[in-house]
């Protein structure tokens, strides 16, 4: 949504300033000329790779006619203390998006015996897409070897861009970071850093500029958790422009002045553009349907099935683009805006940011935290997301729930429409509106001990949201693959008779997904002896395990609310009998605030022949705050200790 | 010079190809960064020496120039990969060819030299030339044409020994890996430069038994050096592996039983190809501690011919209980109309595969 976001801001906020001579602190910068390489401390050494220095300049200036530039400078020194990160500090890449002028570029490498080896011309290259990625500049630096540091800086004159957000801790330790932005004095800049990374520091040594400065010693690497999203849990910070003092004492960024971006954008349309939504809806027949929320999924499934929506769009006007079928986000918004205007259904344009990607922040209004688009339909409390092929109204992407957004309505006075935005909470869905729910009837054969398995699974909601709204569009192959091997629990070449229904169009995220499918599995008994003994836990599948090895730095996610359900029904062979069944009862909750927000459990029952296994499961938040974790690790644990239960069978 | 310091006190031609052999495969990258000539033209050894990196090409120039300096005759040679299913006597053409190495001729011995595999011990080539022929560059007019020959299954194994005991419900053992050959190659690749973080959390999913609760509590890498097997010893616990029944046990000991899991032959219409001949081998000693009796183990299993086979077996001695498994993989290659036999080969490695030992507890 990236160019959805600088379609809206415009730049005359900055443009056209008088210049007086100005010192550029980019001219004065160099590296050491007798450099000597780094000695890392024990701790630093045990890492393949350090990053001992990565200093950053943004500066802020007019150039010559008046335009704002931004002059980045980068420079880097990484320590190699293992072969293994050789042939990642030999190949370097930059990224040129943006740059209008590359001014100035450096790179050696300093050997461990402290000999320079400088880089070749001849290896610099610039390349304009670089596997799809955008223009690059690389080059290789030659003796890379352990014990080494590889050294470069570049200056890189910029298209001028008012905000950024920037995550600085990666996979590689930084010993030293530091970032400093130096603004005109017209220019004042503001920043607020996040995941515990301290705050930039004014410096006010040079009165013809304003200077901001962070630096950070000792940034471990990031690592992994389980239900926990890495990138979200970065540190980070977040630089925007706050006032330029020649315009006025206003501030430049609050949620008003971005809703009033996004609201002129999207909510005013041409009334031949107008004429166009209108005849598109009357073509379609939406507007016959009975209800609003039928005429948002019918629209939604129009759009979204048969229209090519993308971030680039197309060159053409809205109506041609209309009649083409070829729809920027922008077009598509803006048609769907209008449609609801037509079906006459209150409602509200939310843009959030990707919780797994960055948390939003209500108290720092930001282009940096919209990410991404949803509607929201008060009257029905329902929300959906209008550029995700898998959403649909009352499933909104579930990486925007559970965290705040911008809500933006239009508020009429007398004829002439209004923006009016409010930061809200984006509810998460009910528990029992996702689940998978699985019924499995168990035959079993006492002499070969082979087992006919009639399974029946039922997905609904978030637990059909992948595979339900784009089953249709998969090939024939892909289908079959999807029979066999997307749902099937257990020996996946063993599975027949697959049946997948209910994935229509209007079933689509209305009516549960359905799968049935039979099996022969020779390898779900083992026989010892007179007795055999049945894994019966492995009818639920593989569950994850969390183990409390490390310490647990950040909130459980489960991504989105649900429950699963599990009947297994086996039928006992004649002249068997069941002598462990009490060993598969499982009672495990979690409790937060007197709340029980997830359980698994497993009980039986005996109905003549048969043995009736419960196995339930549930999720009923999305978030399990850091101090609650234990409960809910002991819940997910559950799952994998059923998962390793057995039923042992004996003659009578 | 290098090459002088490097083979000072070298007896043999052997003992100086393994010091030039490895010191380039420590000491130079294999970074391939190439366009337009720099695609086709070796460069020259003290660039190579210089920048520290280099492709396919270079590592076989700087070898070549090494082995010149050592008096050794070591040539330049081209070769296509596995990758090209046809050989240079086949189709006489460049486009026969898409890599470059060296290898040192005399009258009765070839060894090829492949420093783009940063682990390749001496006579262990790289796998993906085995069975291609080598256009070897005696001189600007001379040349011989060789084929790679492949490397035996004997001497490609990986070997796992695990002694387990019975504590309560939980099943505590130690582990002693051995690598070598392409195995070898193998996980020297995967372990290279690994943070002991990231090692544990490799070899918890390689050594990983039983279940997914298997848990690795120490893994060590007690050998890892030139021309001898790599050796890991490691401890662990499986949770909720054993089936209690008041006094009875029951466990499978065939921990092995998935390794051919995605080798069916059902839905395929061509054969299938292994990278490499190999062994394996699983020893599985159960400790019985005068605390357990056994009451029933799985009759043993056996298959060969001339290309795979395998066995397996339970055997029972006062103090312990050993399961042993290997299976031998002859040739890379198992055509379609070895099916039937491959069928039979798996029918009986996985005979025992749902069958659990049980033991009774004495009082």
């Amino acid at each position: 949504m990236n160019n959805l976001k600088r379609h809206f801001f415009l730049l005359l906020v900055i443009s056209m300033h008088t210049v007086y001579g100005q010192k550029y602190f980019y001219k004065t910068y160099n590296w050491e000329k007798e450099p000597t390489v780094y000695k890392p401390t024990e701790k630093e050494s045990t890492a393949d790779l350090i990053l001992v220095k990565d200093y950053n300049v943004l500066e802020v200036a007019y150039d010559k006619d008046g335009q704002a530039v931004i002059y980045e400078t980068n420079h880097v020194i990484y320590h190699v203390n293992k072969h293994s990160a050789v042939t990642e500090v030999n190949k370097i890449y930059i990224s040129t998006r943006g740059v209008n002028e590359e001014l100035d570029l450096k790179a050696r490498c300093i050997t461990a015996n402290n000999k320079i080896i400088p880089i070749n011309a001849d290896n610099i290259k610039r390349v304009d897409n670089l596997e799809n990625s955008g223009p690059y500049t690389i080059f290789t630096i030659d003796g890379v070897d352990v014990g080494c540091d590889v050294e470069y800086y570049y200056t890189n004159k910029q298209n001028y861009y008012s905000y950024t957000y920037i995550k600085i801790q990666s996979k590689t330790p930084i010993v030293k970071y530091n970032m400093n932005v130096l603004s005109p004095k017209n220019l004042v800049y503001e920043t607020k850093c996040y995941n515990g990374l301290n705050d930039f520091v004014k410096d006010e040594s040079d009165s013809t500029k304003n200077i901001l400065r962070l630096e950070r010693s000792n940034i471990p690497e990031i690592t992994e958790e389980d239900y926990s999203s890495v990138k979200a849990n970065k540190l980070a910070f977040s630089l925007q422009l706050a006032y330029n003092t020649d315009k006025g004492k206003a501030k430049i960024f609050t949620w008003e002045t971005i809703a009033k971006g996004y609201y002129n954008n999207l909510f005013l349309l041409e009334d031949s553009e107008k004429k166009a939504v209108a005849k598109l809806i009357d073509k379609n027949k939406i507007n016959k349907l009975a209800t609003p929320e039928e005429k948002i999924r019918a629209l939604e499934n129009l759009i979204k099935l048969q229209y090519n929506v993308s971030e680039e769009g197309t060159d053409l006007e809205f109506v041609k683009a209309l009649d083409k079928k070829i729809l920027s986000e922008v077009y598509a918004l803006r048609l769907y805006i209008e449609a609801f205007r037509i079906f006459d259904v209150p409602f509200e344009l939310i843009i959030t940011s990707d919780r797994s990607n960055r948390k939003f922040d209500s108290k720092y209004p930001s282009y940096s935290f919209l990410d991404d688009i949803l509607f929201s339909f008060p009257t029905l409390n329902k929300y959906t997301s209008p550029t995700d092929v898998l959403s649909r109204i009352g499933y909104p992407n579930h990486y925007n729930i559970a965290s705040e957004g911008l809500f933006l309505k239009e508020i009429m006075v007398g004829d002439i429409g209004a923006p009016s935005s409010k930061i809200k909470q984006i509810s998460g869905n009910d528990y029992l509106s996702s689940y998978h729910n699985l019924a499995i009837k168990v035959n079993i054969n006492p002499t070969s001990l082979v087992t006919n398995l009639d399974v029946v699974q039922t997905l609904a909601g978030y637990q059909a949201y992948y595979i339900q709204p784009v089953y249709n569009l998969l090939s024939a192959e892909q289908k079959l693959d999807v029979g066999k091997n997307y749902f099937t629990i257990k020996t996946p070449n063993t599975t027949k008779n697959v049946v997948i229904s209910n994935v229509n169009t209007e079933d689509i995220l209305v009516k549960p997904m359905q799968i049935s499918y039979t099996q022969e599995l020779s390898d779900l008994i083992e026989s010892a002896g007179n007795k055999f003994i049945l894994k019966v836990g492995d009818l639920i599948g593989p569950q994850s395990e969390l183990y409390s090895d490390k310490k647990r730095v950040s909130d459980g996610d489960i991504y989105s609310s649900h429950y699963l359900k599990r009947d297994i029904e086996i039928n006992i062979p004649e002249g068997y009998k069941i002598v462990n069944a009490d060993e598969i009862k499982i009672n495990k909750k979690c409790i937060i605030d007197g709340k029980e927000v997830a359980q698994f459990t497993s009980d039986y029952k005996i109905e003549g022949n048969k043995i009736i296994i419960t196995v339930y499961e549930d999720y009923r938040v999305v978030i399990y705050p850091l101090e609650h974790f234990e409960g809910f690790k002991d819940v997910i644990n559950a799952a994998a200790d059923f998962n390793k239960k057995t039923l042992i069978f004996d003659k009578k | 010079m290098i090459t002088d310091s490097l083979i000072a006190n070298c007896k043999t031609d052997v003992e100086k190809i393994k010091k030039i052999y490895y010191w380039v495969q420590d000491k130079i990258s294999y970074v391939a960064y190439e366009d337009g000539l720099g695609g086709f033209v070796p460069r020259e050894a003290d660039i190579i020496m210089k920048r520290r990196f280099g492709d396919c090409k270079d590592m076989a120039s700087i070898l070549t120039a090494m082995g010149k300096a050592a008096g050794l005759p070591i040539y330049l040679t081209w070769i296509g990969t596995t990758d090209i299913p046809y050989q240079f006597t086949e189709v006489p053409a460049p486009m026969a060819a898409n890599h470059m190495i060296a290898a040192y001729v005399t009258k009765d011995t070839c060894l090829f030299l492949d420093a783009t595999g940063k682990f390749q011990d001496l006579g262990v080539h790289t796998s993906f030339i085995q069975g291609k022929e080598a256009i070897i560059g005696i001189s600007e007019n001379e040349y011989i044409i060789k084929k790679v020959p492949y490397i035996p299954h004997t001497k490609t194994y990986v070997m796992d020994s695990v002694s387990l005991k019975i504590q309560d419900n939980l099943l505590v053992g130690n582990g002693y890996l051995k690598f070598d050959g392409y195995k070898k190659v193998h996980i020297q690749t995967q372990i290279n430069g690994k943070s002991y973080t990231e090692l544990y959390d490799y070899f918890k999913s390689y050594c990983e038994k039983g279940n997914n609760k298997f848990k690795l509590d120490t893994v060590i890498i007690s050998k890892n050096e030139r021309d001898v097997p790599v050796e890991i010893k490691y401890t662990f616990k499986i949770p909720n592996y054993i089936t209690t029944l008041t006094n009875e046990i029951f466990m499978n000991l065939n921990f092995d039983k998935n390794y051919f899991e995605d080798f069916s032959t059902q839905d395929r219409k061509n054969g299938f190809e292994f990278l490499y001949a190999f062994d394996k081998q699983l020893l599985v000693t159960l400790a019985l501690d005068k605390k357990y009796s056994v009451n029933f183990i799985p009759e043993n299993s056996f298959y060969t011919n001339s290309n795979f086979g395998c066995q397996s077996s339970y055997t029972k001695t006062p103090s312990q209980l050993i399961f042993k498994s290997t299976i031998h993989i002859n040739s890379t290659f198992v055509n379609y109309n070895e099916f039937e036999k491959w069928n039979e080969f798996l029918k009986e490695h996985n005979k025992n595969n749902n069958k659990s030992i049980s033991l009774n507890k004495l009082q």
